[in-house]
């Protein structure tokens, strides 16, 4: 069976890249939510097997996203990876005490997406 | 996992991409003018137009990058960084640069 995937962004251009890299090249199934509130809304009736959540949106941003997720998931937690265009190592140092799986860069290779997600949770498929 | 070989499934992506690249086109260029006529204000610059600059140059930077324009990506997160100042430090080459952005984008094909 095809692994799930939601992608939580606010810009619909990096959301259509990001769904097309991973349907095409990986086979997943990809879900989409242009906001956080959305996002935790689709994780909880989808429970995809993964979930990529951009840092800067407005409203609910990333790092409020995750929090609510792990409070509404806190049973069956889904992993969840980061998208994020700051690199430098404190933000990184404050995205990983949050206790996320992994941090990806923006902006990402879409050739390469889906086996830097397969890596980073130790999928074979 | 896609029953495409992993060759054939990346010539594929590349094809979408291109279609995809050729659909957002005009939006993207939208965003350089949004920039642009930020540029032509700044010395009278209002909080909402310095707002949609920055948004513009936020989403140029996030996106150009994924389509392989990495360089773009760096000018749009130069603009970003201008457009977030307050108050914002005209520099001479933001024309300039600007006028790079556009160019690589319109030339661009993925």
């Amino acid at each position: 069976m095809a692994r799930k995937i939601l992608i939580i962004d606010d810009e619909e251009d990096i959301r259509q890249v990001a769904a097309l890299s991973l349907e095409t090249v990986a086979g997943w199934e990809v879900s989409v939510a242009g906001n956080g509130a959305q996002g935790v809304e689709r994780a909880l009736a989808l429970r995809p097997d993964a979930i990529l959540l951009d840092v800067m949106m407005p409203g609910m941003d990333g790092p409020t996203t995750f929090r609510e997720l792990q409070r509404l998931l806190k049973d069956a937690p889904i992993p969840v990876l980061l998208l994020t265009a700051k690199v430098q190592g404190s933000d990184q140092r404050r995205f990983a005490d949050l206790g996320v799986t992994a941090i990806l860069a923006k902006p990402f290779d879409p050739l390469t997406l889906a086996d830097q997600i397969r890596d980073a949770l130790g999928w074979k498929d | 996992m896609s029953s495409m070989s992993p060759m054939d499934a990346q010539a594929l992506l590349r094809q979408k991409l291109s279609w995809l690249w050729l659909n957002r086109l005009p939006l993207l260029l939208e965003r350089v003018a949004t920039i642009q006529s930020a540029l032509n204000e700044l010395d009278n610059l209002s909080p909402d137009k310095q707002e949609a600059a920055r948004s513009a140059a936020h989403n140029l930077a996030g996106v150009l990058g994924t389509f392989g324009l990495k360089e773009g990506t760096e000018i749009a997160r130069r603009f970003e960084a201008v457009f977030t100042e307050n108050p914002i430090s005209p520099s001479p080459t933001l024309q300039i640069q600007l006028d790079s952005l556009r160019a690589l984008i319109e030339s661009h094909q993925p």
